[in-house]
């Protein structure tokens, strides 16, 4: 990013409003000068009619002045809650500080923010020590007040400044790079895209100088071009102003990516911190290990099994009382079941583990690592079943589906009586062919259209114009027009899995009559015969077939999901489409389920479209890709030349956005820059010319076509000068960052 | 296929595997017996219930509840003041069974007014199960009372100006008044989820026309509709068809709203991926609608009911105290506070107004547990 105009901040009063009163002020003699924030020994649990539950568990914690700490974790570990301890965000009741102290470096003195009870003196805190941005900039914006105004509120709220505070908001809004400060000023949240929005949220955060900034998921709920624009702003701005942040995310690459140090937390323990370099390079605690391991890479063979950690992350409920990671541990060791101590295995890089004690366990593993100058110990994870290599290209397959011309239009009405002012071009124009036992990804940012076309291969809605073909086991049918009895037997041969394995199953029926439901209304088998084949299609996904009689919610995300893979597959399809299918679960589990889905694919011989906007994922699941954006196809092509050489920019710049959590890559700077625009007024010509780095006069005039790339036919791409550009993309550089990490451990 | 040929990644589920310390799995509260907790912790609510269930209890057995029958004039004992019981003797002394004093009627020797005087003297034994009118109930027939006086006469309540025990004409009243609301929106619930349901799922051109029309409906005023509606029944119709048509009328103007809650619940449901998935599986409209909306919009639906049962308590009310609801010979609450119309009587006879208190405290108990209903089922309630 290029520099930003700093604004002169000399001018701006330092003084505060109103003075903190109420404050328990005592520095503590532990606290180093350089920190600014130290979180000690803090527990947190929450009481409801189920019970209480221990959310925060004997955290320590410490942020320096001026350092970008990471706390990562999947859902439900307590990183929230933490964070929201510190300016005490928590509801009280149900929160209860149990014990512990977060010592809080102001800019007059130290205080503990647990002993504050004055509700005046913890909002003074609240934005001129410590300042959040959410996950949901909508939700955290003032709907009905302009972005100015809520800018200059929070100016006249926190420092005394009357005029001119207007100035001051425009500056702050330059210095987020917000394009057009002037007259984003005027505009209302609705009006901004999320990125801009999150960039608001960010100004708005940052207009009193915090020594501190906490953002919670600040990029969980944009694209990942735009997630690699925030990143960088927050880059940026931490170094200019030189302030600390805290950020919070489950996105290890994220973290690899933004954050000087990292601390891991599994259900409400802290398991390790360190340097963002002893995290990725020396990960010692074993979920660490197995949470690094288990995502896919951009550097992963294709199709493998991906290393996973078994079995799911327990409710906090019945969290494990000793070592919270014990039921899960491939290391675990009898002394488990109590509560490990802390161990610091270098300078500054410190696991919660048994393996580093010293004397601890049978073999007394921990200590001999030690004694022979390692840091870690290497655990072994299970790794799957090797898969065997196809023997017939998939190409050379018989056709699954077939889609020509494929259009969806969504009319736009307005006024009293509905008069039709302009269309959505959610899809327009999409050909592709999808054979008998291949997978084909459709990559794209959100509102591209993707799932619009999963939609439209189902016959869920009707498209606008164009073709889908199906092979019905005889013959390629027709199968866009129709009739919806006519269509009862297709979509027989058709399964789905969804997003959200939440809302995809009834919360009011058993298993059973969830994955029965197709086979009753398909009249396929009843009664001990439905019993009998809902219990062979769970334990086909890894389930126990005597756990059909339960209801969904007995069963954690990534469980759920497989009975929803279980739907999908009664009625035996030979296509199976999954939109997102593991976009909603944790890392740990993601790659349970994606082995799962490339297990029974293999097995059933299922030809799959594979809807994601993790290209990491797409990457690793597919033989083809095919990349979209507005409503069309830019590119598609096999898998490997995709990756490799990307013909078109866009392509190029999703690679470069994906956040690698290595921190030692580092990525080419072609970051798509902007918004994805309005898609019911796509631009002229190539659709991506208002983003393109390599952008042309005939970029804006000419729409760019389908074709080959370097007379490759299996690979097409859209851009005026795909044969021209030479675009970086992923190389399989396994054996270059083999190098690398040796090179770094000597 | 095998499990060993999945093994490398199958959840580790049972017990001893999880948890080397021998811990047990806790299965996480359904969602029923979540709901269950929430609603316990609502005193008000709880207790709420109770009184209602014990109150449609005794309204259910009238004849056995109430000393005397609807009917039945006491000419000695016109516009008679309550008789309470007594425990504490002037002199202090404990008395058990309680005892009611009789009463000695006198008149005014001016205005000719009836003033009743406690007879300190004649006291009349109070006793459980006592013995009195026979009637006839669920096909048995007995001559057993809950309560009363087996010589003389004991009006808990006082009488009215015919003399009739007020007691019993109100436990009489509630059965009808409080079936009323129970019957009407058991009717509009069914208009309403039905209705509903289709407009929200269907959508389109259905679920116009079905909107407008509600909205039509909704935009009458609702007493000159109910008046023009009851002003079409027979008059030689028996009292009781009467009351069932006064039930359809009333809910025929109450569905409308809970066709819009259930409708609006709908259009969110409809696009969750469940239901988008047992279209795919090949469910049709009915199937989709049955098996998978109702019993979503179910529990919504059971709180907007609980909380309109009031309202059409209160129009019944409305109606018969107009003189176009129910008719005498039956008694509801509305007919009975006919009589409490003018001020003259209350002056007089201020115990008439009774039958108010007991609408106001059934209006009030069925509200606290429509509320009581809905935080239990709000699934973001913190408790």
């Amino acid at each position: 990013m290029p520099s930003i105009p700093m604004p002169n901040f000399e001018f701006w009063p330092q003084r505060e409003k109103s003075a903190l009163s109420g404050g328990v002020a005592i520095g503590p003699a532990e606290m180093a000068d350089d920190q600014l924030l130290s979180i000690q020994d803090l527990s947190i649990s929450f009481t409801s009619v189920a019970g209480t539950v221990r959310a925060v568990n004997e955290v320590d914690l410490q942020v320096k002045q001026g350092e970008i700490m990471g706390l990562v974790g999947e859902s439900g570990c307590g990183k929230s809650v933490t964070a929201r301890s510190i300016v005490g965000l928590n509801p009280s009741p149900p929160a209860i500080v149990e014990r512990g102290r977060i010592w809080l470096r102001t800019h007059n003195d130290i205080v503990d923010i647990v002993q504050i009870r004055n509700p005046k003196a913890l909002r003074a805190l609240r934005g001129r020590t410590v300042a959040m941005v959410f996950q949901e900039p909508m939700r955290s914006l003032h709907p009905m007040m302009s972005i100015g105004r809520q800018i200059v509120e929070a100016i006249s709220s926190h420092l005394d400044m009357e005029l001119p505070a207007r100035d001051r908001a425009i500056e702050m809004l330059e210095l987020v790079g917000m394009p057009h400060p002037g007259q984003v000023y005027e505009r209302f949240p609705h009006e901004l895209s999320g990125g801009m929005r999150q960039r608001a949220m960010i100004a708005l955060a940052l207009i009193s100088r915090p020594r501190l900034l906490i953002a919670d998921e600040p990029t969980t709920a944009l694209d990942v071009t735009i997630q690699a624009q925030i990143l960088q702003l927050i880059r940026d701005l931490q170094r200019q102003l030189g302030m600390a942040v805290l950020l919070i995310t489950h996105n290890m690459g994220v973290i690899a990516k933004t954050a000087d140090r990292v601390t891991v937390m599994y259900l409400g323990t802290v398991v390790e911190s360190g340097t963002v370099t002893d995290i990725f390079k020396r990960a010692s605690h074993p979920y660490t290990q197995g949470l690094l391991a288990s995502m896919p890479t951009l550097t992963s063979q294709l199709k493998t099994p991906l290393t996973s950690l078994p079995g799911t992350v327990p409710e906090l409920a019945s969290a494990p009382t000793g070592c919270v990671f014990v039921d899960r541990c491939p290391a675990v060791m009898d002394v488990c079941v109590e509560r490990p101590p802390t161990v610091e295995v270098e300078s500054g890089h410190s696991v919660r583990c048994w393996l580093y004690q010293p004397g601890t366990g049978p073999d007394h593993r921990g200590a001999i690592g030690f004694a022979d100058g390692h840091v870690r110990a290497p655990i072994v994870w299970h790794e799957g079943n090797p898969a065997p290599v196809p023997k017939v290209a998939p190409a050379q397959r018989p056709v699954q589906i077939q889609v020509e011309d494929l259009t969806l239009h969504y009319p736009i009405y307005k006024g009293l009586i509905r008069r039709r002012v302009g269309s959505v071009h959610a899809v327009d124009g999409v050909n592709f062919t999808i054979h008998a036992g291949e997978t084909l990804g459709l990559a794209g940012e959100s509102g591209c259209g993707k799932t619009s076309v999963g939609r439209l291969l189902t016959r869920l809605v009707a498209p606008t114009a164009g073709r889908v073909l199906f092979q019905d086991g005889h013959e390629l049918l027709e199968i866009s027009q129709l009739s919806p009895r006519a269509l009862k037997p297709i979509r027989k041969a058709m399964g789905m899995v969804f997003q959200d394995p939440y809302s995809s199953l009834n919360p009011r029926l058993s298993v059973k009559d969830i994955v029965g439901e197709p086979l009753i209304l398909h009249q396929v088998c009843e009664g001990k015969d439905l019993q009998d084949r809902v219990g062979e299609l769970l334990e086909m996904v890894g389930l126990r077939p005597e756990h059909q009689s339960r209801f969904p919610h007995a069963f954690s995300g990534g469980q759920r999901q497989r009975i929803a893979i279980a739907r999908a597959l009664a009625l035996n399809p030979t296509f199976l489409i999954g939109d997102e299918p593991v976009s909603a679960l944790d890392v740990s589990v993601q790659s349970q389920i994606l082995n799962l889905l490339m297990d029974l694919q293999r097995r059933l011989q299922l030809s799959m479209l594979f809807i994601t906007h993790d290209l990491a994922v797409v990457r690793h699941v597919s033989d083809r890709v095919a990349v979209m954006y507005l409503g069309k196809f830019v590119e598609i092509g096999p898998t490997v030349q995709l990756c490799a050489q990307p013909a078109h920019p866009y392509t190029e710049g999703l690679w470069a956005s994906i956040p690698i959590p290595d921190p030692e890559i580092v990525t080419p700077s072609s970051i798509p820059q902007g918004d994805l625009p309005d898609p019911a007024r796509p631009p002229t010509g190539c659709r991506f010319h208002t983003r393109c780095p390599y952008r042309q006069e005939l970029c804006a005039q000419e729409e760019p076509v389908l074709r080959p790339v370097r007379g490759n036919p299996a690979h097409l791409s859209a851009c005026h000068f795909q044969d021209e550009l030479s675009l970086a993309g992923v190389t399989d550089h396994d054996t270059d960052r083999k190098h690398h990490v040796e090179s770094t451990v000597t | 296929m095998t499990q060993d040929s999945l093994g490398a990644y199958l959840p580790r589920t049972s017990t001893e595997a999880l948890h080397p310390s021998g811990a047990v799995e806790v299965q996480p509260l359904s969602f029923r017996h979540l709901i269950l907790l929430r609603f316990l912790k609502n005193r008000l609510a709880v207790i709420s219930l109770l009184t209602l269930l014990l109150s449609y209890g005794l309204t259910l057995v009238a004849e056995f509840t109430s000393p005397y029958s609807t009917q039945i004039r006491f000419l000695d004992y016109v516009g008679a003041p309550p008789q309470l019981p007594v425990v504490w003797g002037d002199s202090g002394t404990f008395i058990w069974p309680p005892v009611v004093y009789g009463l000695k009627q006198e008149r005014d020797p001016e205005t000719f007014v009836r003033i009743y005087t406690l007879d300190r003297e004649s006291r009349l034994p109070l006793g459980l199960l006592t013995r009195g009118e026979s009637y006839q109930i669920l096909g048995f027939e007995s001559n057993r009372h809950l309560f009363g006086v087996e010589e003389g006469t004991f009006f808990l309540l006082g009488t009215d100006t015919q003399g009739r025990d007020l007691f019993s004409r109100i436990v009489f009243g509630g059965r009808i008044s409080t079936t009323v609301g129970l019957l009407g929106v058991l009717i509009s619930l069914v208009i309403g989820m039905t209705v509903g349901l289709l407009s929200g799922y269907l959508g389109g051109a259905v679920d116009h026309v079905i909107q407008r029309s509600i909205e039509v409906l909704l935009s009458f005023p609702s007493i000159p509709l109910w008046l023009a509606l009851a002003a079409t029944l027979p008059n030689d119709w028996s009292p009781l068809r009467t009351f069932f048509l006064i039930t359809i009328i009333l809910s025929f103007i109450n569905w409308g709203h809970l066709a819009r809650i259930v409708r609006g619940m709908t259009l969110a449901l409809k696009n969750e991926e469940y239901v988008i998935s047992a279209r795919l599986s090949g469910g049709n409209v009915w199937w989709v609608l049955w098996r998978h909306l109702l019993a979503a919009n179910f529990s919504y639906a059971i709180v907007a009911a609980t909380l309109s049962i009031p309202g059409m308590i209160l129009a019944e009310t409305a109606l018969s105290f107009l003189g176009l609801g129910i008719q005498p010979p039956i008694v509801s609450w509305g007919t009975l506070l006919q009589d409490a119309q003018q001020v003259s009587v209350i002056s007089q006879y201020p115990w008439l107004i009774m039958p108010a208190g007991f609408l106001v405290v059934t209006v009030l108990a069925f509200n606290f547990i429509g509320d009581g209903l809905r935080d239990a089922f709000d699934p973001h309630a913190q408790l």
